[in-house]
């Protein structure tokens, strides 16, 4: 096979590896510093890339790349920082088990957890390869449609506290993708204007501004002190997780890796989607939803599982049809173009050492991450646990500069600032910020995707429905938003409120 | 040759000594090349490519500054209001005279506020349909597109893949729909899958999958054959004779750079093309060109026009 005749021993040779552990390392530091995520760090390093050569560039980014995913929920659990959108999710449940002083658990939990759904989403990626390739083709503008009204469905489940308010947030999210220029029909919409909302607003903009900034501010108001006792204590004993830490995570780790592995290869869906999508499944299955929210260990494992999965099957599309799913993964197409080598269906043949090397560097990343997170957890612990004084004024730097970085666009630090205090009023309100990026995120595919099956199907409705994979998922969405209506009006009847927390 | 060579040097050198006798001479600093799209995409690399020979022309370092969003327009705008002083120059593309027509209330005019530096390269078009259609040439598609639906893949309203099928569409009285994507990534992921069956696309994205068996080239939308593919036959000389689109890509300044100044960046730009970049920029799927800023003019106010009509005739924007 391949793999072991040509992509171990490249990516074994020493400069390989000595790329692929700067590409990890960088990557675990990217994520672990709230405001810098994979896009940012490898825009940065992207004009380095140039010099190098191109099999030792594509392992760094890719290293980069997944290396944020685990350093990302270090933030998320620590601090209720998410180091990267594929990890906001991880807040919900690993921040309150960093309060309960159970963060030691939660990082070896999401550890083990990203290192299982990394390796899984390789070896799917090695299996499947050219099946994924022929299922994401049949996934059309029809089938996107389905499976993203089905992941809107799902984000509805996700909302803390008041339903009506988690329904009002996932509609502030929609109006605001709607935010720039209708591919459509060519249309501004709600663009007030400004030159530079054309566009739309930025998703790294949108995150950083609700759960970044909004934390600094939060932190800034609260009394601090507590916080930096918290931190200073995930001793490598602490992180050994109980039998029953254990037997609660398997089942969920291995549905994480499941979804992850099959949302990464559809474009625009990406580890954030399987995140958000992995964790309001778990809410779903579990025996005692009510736990989720309060530091329940399957709503950090199974997400952070599903965003590994979904970050190495990621690289299928992108480097066997040469199409980008993510706004970083069209940055690793740049990385190989300037390299003259363009990916597609004829790189595996016509650059074996390229394909098999940076699978390979998946699997000894993968491990290097491993010693960098758990061993070495102290570090970016350390990291995080810099006074509060010195720390958050240097995190504000860091999001703003990896905000302005991301486009170059001075408006956007504006606006980050804006949605910041936006954000910060929200959480005095009670307002949940995760369901608005959801809406944010889903909210304009939905719109795009109906919009262009209606075309093709030249304005018939049915036959969208009619085709077999879209209408097997909107007959499941269907079904399942019937039973949440049933069971909500069962509660409502049997004198039970909602259940208000 | 090297002698004339270096006289001209030494000539333009002693006119630009004349012209500015009290500073030192342009270039005193790095300068400003903005690109209109984020890092790695095909206008980046040419621009990346070309900017070290550049900068050793000159004597001084050309930074490329990433500066995407609004179709170009963004770019544009930071170009139109720089100091016009040779330090800030922009790589633009096709859009930047299609965005006149496509984007209402531009904060620049397009004509009065930039001046052309070097016609650079461009990056032919080829259209490619989906093995599903039943033509195997340019004549039965057009045969074919008057007697049946058929769809075309955009990169978004406006954009050079709509606006070349548009104008064909117009020239051959053929009727074909529209289906907008954010890009020409997406676009070519539901062309391959079958979703949409045609695609005006660049040479270097569409060649992998044509060689794969997975598309079917027709025509090539450029003036002339292209050297890679010598036996596809252009849409020009298929019957539609003027029918030129291409990707191209020139150097323009904010209005009011000293003609000295202009005439030396002139030079560097083209100069810059040596064998070796050429050789670099073929193998990425762009033909240098190598064309003075008078080219760059011709082209710019020759599509101006062009795009307008057809804009106001396929009703491509809605505001």
């Amino acid at each position: 096979m391949d793999l072991f005749t040509v992509g171990f021993p490249t990516a074994f040779s020493l400069q390989n590896l000595a790329f692929c552990f700067a590409g990890v390392f960088l990557g675990t530091l990217a994520g672990a510093l709230p405001g810098i995520g994979a896009l940012t760090a490898v825009t940065l390093l992207l004009p380095i890339t140039f010099h190098l050569d191109p099999t030792a560039a594509i392992i760094m980014l890719a290293g980069v790349y997944y290396g944020t995913e685990y350093g990302g929920s270090t933030a998320s659990i620590l601090l209720n920082l998410p180091g990267t959108a594929a990890n906001a999710v991880t807040c919900l449940d690993g921040y309150p088990m960093s309060q309960q002083g159970r963060a030691g658990v939660a990082l070896f939990v999401t550890t083990a957890g990203s290192f299982v759904g990394g390796s899984i989403g390789i070896l799917v990626l090695l299996a499947m390869a050219p099946l994924l390739v022929s299922f994401s083709l049949a996934f059309g503008p029809a089938e996107y449609f389905a499976i993203m009204v089905f992941g809107l469905l799902a984000s509805a489940t996700i909302a803390q506290g008041s339903p009506l308010k988690g329904l009002g947030m996932v509609v502030m999210g929609l109006l605001l993708g709607t935010v720039g220029i209708d591919i459509n029909s060519g249309t501004y919409r709600f663009t007030f204007g400004f030159f530079d909302l054309f566009d739309g607003i930025s998703l790294i903009v949108l995150a950083m501004g609700l759960f970044g900034v909004t934390e600094v501010i939060a932190a800034i108001s609260e009394k601090s002190g507590d916080r930096d006792r918290k931190l200073n204590k995930v001793s490598l004993r602490s992180m050994i997780p109980t039998r029953e830490d254990v037997r609660r995570s398997i089942l969920p780790v291995l549905r994480g890796s499941g979804i992850g592995s099959i949302l990464g290869p559809l474009p625009g869906t990406g580890p954030t989607i399987a995140s958000f999508i992995s964790y309001s499944i778990e809410k779903r299955v579990a025996k005692d939803p009510s736990r989720f929210g309060k530091g329940a260990i399957e709503g950090i494992a199974s997400p952070e599982a599903s965003n590994n999965a979904a970050g190495q099957t990621a690289f299928v599309p992108t480097l066997l049809l040469g199409i980008p799913g993510s706004a970083t993964m069209a940055l690793m197409i740049g990385a190989l173009m300037i390299h003259g080598i363009s990916p597609g269906p004829r790189l595996m043949a016509s650059h074996p050492e390229i394909f098999w090397g940076l699978i390979a560097s998946f699997w000894i990343g993968n491990v290097l991450l491993v010693i960098l997170n758990i061993p070495l957890i102290g570090i970016w612990v350390r990291l995080l646990s810099i006074p509060a004084n010195m720390l958050y004024p240097v995190v504000v730097v860091l999001i703003c500069l990896g905000t302005y970085t991301a486009t170059n666009n001075l408006f956007d630090v504006w606006l980050l600032i804006f949605f910041g205090i936006a954000g910060y009023l929200m959480r005095i309100l009670k307002f949940e910020p995760a369901p608005v990026l959801v809406g944010f995120i889903l909210g304009p595919m939905v719109e795009e995707n109906l919009r262009r099956a209606m075309l093709l199907a030249d304005g018939n409705f049915l036959e969208i429905v009619s085709r077999p994979l879209a209408g097997s998922i909107i007959a499941v969405t269907v079904i399942m938003a019937a039973i949440l209506l049933i069971l909500s009006i069962k509660k409502y009847y049997s004198g039970q409120a909602m259940p208000a927390e | 040759m090297k002698m004339l060579r270096l006289a001209a040097t030494l000539l333009t050198g002693a006119l630009i000594a004349g012209a500015t006798p009290a500073r030192a001479e342009f270039p005193e600093g790095p300068i400003r090349l903005i690109v209109p799209f984020a890092p790695g995409g095909t206008t980046d690399v040419v621009a990346r490519r070309i900017a070290p020979k550049v900068g050793e022309l000159l004597g001084q370092s050309v930074i490329i500054d990433n500066r995407g969003g609004g179709g170009g327009s963004i770019a544009a705008q930071a170009t139109a209001t720089a100091e016009p002083d040779g330090y800030t120059l922009m790589m633009t593309t096709t859009s930047h005279t299609a965005n006149p027509s496509v984007q209402m209330n531009l904060p620049y005019d397009t004509l009065k506020d930039f001046v052309s530096v070097a016609l650079v390269a461009d990056q032919p078009g080829v259209i490619v349909v989906h093995p599903s259609v039943p033509v195997n040439s340019f004549k039965e598609l057009m045969e074919y597109a008057k007697t049946h639906k058929l769809t075309y893949a955009t990169a978004g309203p406006g954009t050079f893949p709509h606006l070349g099928i548009e104008l064909l569409k117009s020239r051959a009285g053929v009727d074909m729909s529209a289906i907008p994507y954010k890009g020409a990534g997406p676009a070519m992921t539901d062309l391959l899958a079958g979703h949409v069956k045609l695609k005006l696309d660049a040479y270097i994205t569409a060649y992998s999958h044509v060689k794969a068996g997975k598309l079917k080239l027709l025509a090539v939308s450029s003036p002339e054959r292209i050297p890679q593919l010598p036996d596809t036959p252009t849409v020009a000389e298929l019957g539609y004779p003027g029918y030129e689109v291409s990707f191209w890509m020139g150097i323009v300044g904010p209005t009011g750079i000293p003609e000295p100044v202009r005439a030396k960046l002139e030079k560097a730009f083209t100069d810059a093309l040596t064998p070796e970049i050429r050789a670099v920029l073929e193998k990425d799927g762009v033909r240098p060109i190598g064309g003075s800023g008078k080219d760059l003019d011709a082209l710019i106010q020759r599509e101006i026009p062009q795009w307008a009509k057809l804009v106001k005739d396929a009703n491509i924007t809605a505001n």
